[in-house]
């Protein structure tokens, strides 16, 4: 057994991807918690395509696409945050015209020149050293955030006319937690894609909601099963020869069903 | 008797929601210690007057002034819980850092204290208002907004609230009660203020109850006729 685990382990580029994928597992499964709980898991894929085309405006205007990502994610956030709130239309509606207009600039932009699967999944294999760096930076600095207002973001959740009344400005931490997300989505697409992000971002999280008694295990199962996803999908793809990105998806997948089948079967 | 000390003052306030116009010229004072009880009508604007003064609704004219500094308890009608959360009854007050000796006085009184493990989404309707009753109080405040209180709970739980009400009243909070139920708000409050988007009578239980503008709007309805 041990010289087949040794294999991959000697391989730089397998190191790297198991680094920054470990770093943006936990990221992705803390944050989805509340994606999830606050159903914002369209306005995920709405950023990551928003964050694809940054990448994209980025390499037309000749800035390093790292610095247009993080603008355009950010500010997007922003944009549809303050629309959600001065507006009347429902919010899935203007998710839906980001969407299909950011996807559309971004494939234009492009052109011919983008493999449509490196757009989808990312290239988790060949990450580069500031790839890494800045991932492991971003997952601290929002992480930190997080945890650090844990409290306050979890009543916005729970009921905003409450937590107004014990002195928090719901609107403040609702802008908060959308720039969280978007550092997120941009830190994580250029490295896995837009695809395995939003799965990162909703799969460990509504799994461990099915599974967990209490709110406190929630968060430590979502961690836990974005990083089997991450792991056995990384393991399973360098033996099997699979793509890296779409294995981990199916793994993830799996583990769904299993905690679906268990909470349906075993502990109704 | 010594006149209390005035905690908010509301002047010619109007409020309007998406262009429709919901109150309209509200004056009232607030008194510390004094137990308001706000009835009127269904669509009559209690509840937006209530998210006025709590600052969750700007008033489009008129002034609401604080004149001390205060802090709320508020039970709204409905809470938004998050049901894809499994957090539990002992996670939210902690959340609410309703861990308060009051908190966990009130929990045990209202008849959940055996059920801190327990998920918010496993929870009756009537539990779920009973525990927000216990946040709104665990952290001691000046003023206590109850909005249809007893909407969702049975008479044992009503009894509860109703000895929870006194004893805030002995430790002279303010409390404004919003209900449906006139005889019982009539019971505990000093001051009955009736809304039907404007005033249109308040003053003691007794004596607004005899009104012709209390009889005129509460016509027909049990109100009426159980204190005629």
């Amino acid at each position: 057994m041990i010289p087949t685990i040794i294999t991959p382990m000697n391989d730089t580029s397998f190191i790297n991807a198991l680094i920054v994928g470990v770093s943006i597992a936990l990221l992705a499964s803390q944050i989805g918690i509340f994606v999830v709980g606050k159903k914002l898991s369209f306005l995920g894929d709405t950023l990551s395509h928003g964050a694809f085309t940054g990448i994209a405006i980025g390499l037309l205007i000749g800035i390093h696409p790292t610095i247009t990502i993080f603008t355009f994610a950010v500010a997007l956030a922003l944009i549809l945050t303050w629309l959600q709130e001065k507006s009347e239309l429902s919010n899935d509606t203007y998710l839906a015209i980001f969407f299909s207009s950011l996807l559309a600039l971004g494939i234009m932009i492009f052109g011919e020149e983008i493999e449509l699967n490196e757009y989808l999944f990312g290239d988790i294999n060949n990450v580069q050293f500031l790839d890494m760096l800045i991932a492991i930076t971003v997952s601290g600095v929002v992480l930190s955030t997080l945890w650090l207002n844990f409290r306050k973001f979890i009543m916005t959740v729970v009921d905003k006319d409450i937590a107004q009344t014990k002195g928090i400005n719901v609107s403040r931490y609702n802008y908060l937690f959308v720039v969280l997300l978007a550092l997120t989505t941009a830190v994580t697409i250029k490295v896995i894609g837009i695809l395995l992000f939003s799965a990162l971002l909703v799969i460990p999280a509504a799994s461990a909601l099915i599974l967990a008694k209490n709110l406190a295990r929630s968060f430590v199962y979502s961690w836990v099963i974005a990083e089997m996803m991450v792991i056995l999908g990384l393991f399973i793809s360098y033996y099997g020869h699979t793509p890296s990105g779409p294995t981990m998806i199916i793994v993830g997948t799996g583990i769904f069903i299993l905690s679906n089948i268990y909470r349906l079967v075993v502990k109704p | 008797m010594k006149k209390s000390e005035t905690l908010v003052e509301l002047s010619g306030v109007d409020i309007s929601l998406g262009g429709k116009s919901i109150i309209q010229d509200v004056s009232f004072d607030i008194h510390r210690g004094e137990t308001i009880g706000l009835v009127g009508p269904n669509g009559g604007g209690k509840t937006t007057l209530i998210k006025a003064i709590l600052g969750l609704v700007q008033p489009t004219k008129g002034k609401i002034t604080f004149l001390s500094k205060v802090q709320f308890g508020y039970l709204p009608q409905k809470t938004t819980l998050p049901l894809e959360f499994p957090i539990t009854v002992e996670e939210i007050l902690a959340i609410y850092q309703a861990n308060t000796d009051k908190g966990n006085t009130l929990l045990q009184k209202l008849g959940l204290g055996n059920k801190k493990r327990q998920q918010l989404k496993k929870l009756s309707g009537g539990e779920t208002q009973k525990l927000f009753l216990v946040i709104a109080l665990a952290s001691d405040p000046d003023i206590i907004i109850l909005d249809e209180p007893t909407s969702n709970i049975d008479t044992q739980a009503d009894r509860d609230l109703q000895e929870i009400i006194e004893e805030e009243k002995i430790q002279n909070k303010t409390i404004i009660i919003i209900s449906h139920d006139i005889d019982t708000v009539a019971r505990q409050a000093d001051q009955i203020v009736c809304l039907n988007q404007t005033v249109c009578c308040r003053g003691k239980p007794n004596l607004v109850m005899r009104s012709k503008e209390f009889q005129n709007l509460f016509h027909d309805t049990h109100y009426h006729h159980s204190h005629e």
